[in-house]
């Protein structure tokens, strides 16, 4: 069944060998970096280190598809700053009548070296770790098992709308509904196609409900699991060296 | 959900996972059918109409918490927060009677448009320097700021401009597919929102 997740099976350190958490405390500590780090070769050399760490977890292709939603955004970014930027002083570039600005672009360039990272921060994890592990490494941290529940349940529950908003769709174009043309039909074609989607699920809701209660949902207690713990090895130094440069970073920007 | 803040009902949270599912629905079929807006809230603000704030706000977090862990890379995480207040605002228009009618939906919808501008504003600024990342808003804050408008105020009306737009056909969308849901299903769930106990 096709999930909505991005994780792809794969033999690197990153999908084998590192265990979900640590890989959640180095997205946490990159997202900090790029918010701290003080000056722009700074944040070059972060940008690009993460991407090395895609490269190394064999995701670049995929997580550069990810980069590519912003892309519009950040060019439109290096425009609008570029030529707007209230701190605007020195002309960099002479377009016809348009001026960009030095203080606009470095401005820009910060602002995108700071998104650039975050994303392939957050792809790395996304992309290599499976959604399932990452919430059972949580629960067996302390995480509430309900939370847990919520963000699975949704995994499964996705595909499911998506076959049934499919099947609907045929459906009410079998009775004529018209999906294509103007607006205003468009808009019309919204609501015939969402109420029978979403009354179908909140039929599901109570049965659901009833088929967890059955099974104990709502009991106290600690949770037993299905799987045991898996082993990694090595990874209280790997979670040393993230927090010890983080800090050191933090140090940078607040003494240097 | 620390233990002794409040608890929620079995029904309450199997409803979430539902309403985070009727958002994304929302925003495929608003591509698919070549829509100008998002609509990627209908589920939330749905699920706080008729189960109650507190449910729709887990809704909102949930929701982009999901997303960020496994679509876009962290982003959507951040606007977790205006999901919380677009939810928290529409749940307390639902008890105060703001969405029994259409025209009162409407109004319901504008004043979640606003309190989503304002919590939006200072995470658009902070991330990407004030831009909402489209093209109609974004370029009526270059002209603001070239004008030399503040930063903030520029951001705040690019992003609301959008979410006006967005969060009054939602508004409306929800309060006719409340009307649609039959009694016996929102009954058992409105128990749900008493159900969040001290």
């Amino acid at each position: 069944m096709n999930t909505p997740s991005l994780y792809r099976e794969q033999n690197t350190f990153f999908h084998k060998r590192m265990d979900p958490l640590s890989k959640l405390l180095l997205v946490c500590c990159l997202f900090i970096d790029a918010f701290v780090v003080p000056t722009l070769p700074g944040a070059c050399l972060l940008a690009l280190l993460t991407v090395g760490l895609l490269y190394l977890a064999r995701e670049l292709g995929r997580a550069v598809k990810i980069l590519a939603g912003c892309a519009l955004l950040l060019i439109s970014i290096f425009l609008i700053q570029g030529l707007f930027y209230q701190n605007n002083q020195t002309v960099l570039l002479q377009v016809g009548p348009l001026s960009f600005y030095r203080e606009g672009i470095s401005y820009a360039l910060k602002i995108s070296l700071r998104v650039i990272t975050m994303i392939a921060a957050g792809s790395l994890l996304v992309l290599t770790t499976s959604p399932t592990d990452l919430l059972e490494a949580c629960v067996r941290r302390g995480v509430s098992p309900r939370l847990a529940y919520m963000l699975a349940a949704i995994l499964q529950i996705i595909p499911l709308m998506m076959r049934n908003a499919a099947k609907i769709q045929e459906a009410q174009e079998a009775r004529g509904m018209a999906v294509r043309g103007s607006l205003s039909t468009r808009f019309r074609a919204f609501l015939p196609l969402l109420t029978p989607l979403i009354l179908s699920s909140f039929v599901n809701i109570q049965e659901r409900s009833m088929a967890l209660e059955v099974r104990g949902f709502s009991l106290g207690g600690p949770r037993t699991f299905y799987r045991s713990e898996p082993v990694y090895k090595g990874m209280l130094p790997v979670r040393f060296v993230l927090i010890g440069s983080t800090l050191g970073i933090l140090c940078w920007r607040l003494f240097g | 959900m620390a233990k002794g803040a409040f608890r929620l009902t079995t029904l309450g949270i199997v409803m979430i996972p539902v309403a985070v599912g009727i958002n994304f629905i929302g925003k495929q079929l608003a591509n698919t059918l070549n829509l100008p807006i998002w609509l990627d809230s209908i589920g939330t603000i749905l699920s706080a109409v008729i189960a109650g704030p507190w449910i729709g706000a887990i809704s909102g977090f949930v929701n982009n918490l999901f997303f960020g862990l496994t679509m876009d890379g962290g982003l959507s995480i951040w606007y977790g927060i205006s999901s919380i207040a677009i939810a928290m605002a529409a749940g307390v228009l639902a008890a105060l009677g703001w969405f029994r009618s259409l025209p009162k939906a409407i109004v319901a919808g504008i004043i979640v448009a606003i309190v989503s501008a304002i919590v939006s504003t200072p995470i658009n600024v902070l991330l990407w320097g004030g831009q909402t990342g489209k093209a109609w808003g974004d370029l009526l804050f270059g002209m603001l700021i070239g004008n030399g408008v503040n930063i903030w105020l520029a951001s705040f009306i690019d992003e609301l401009l959008l979410d006006l737009f967005d969060k009054v056909v939602v508004a409306a969308l929800v309060y006719f597919i409340a009307l649609g849901l039959p009694k016996r299903l929102t009954q058992g769930i409105r128990s749900a929102e008493t159900a969040v106990r001290k």
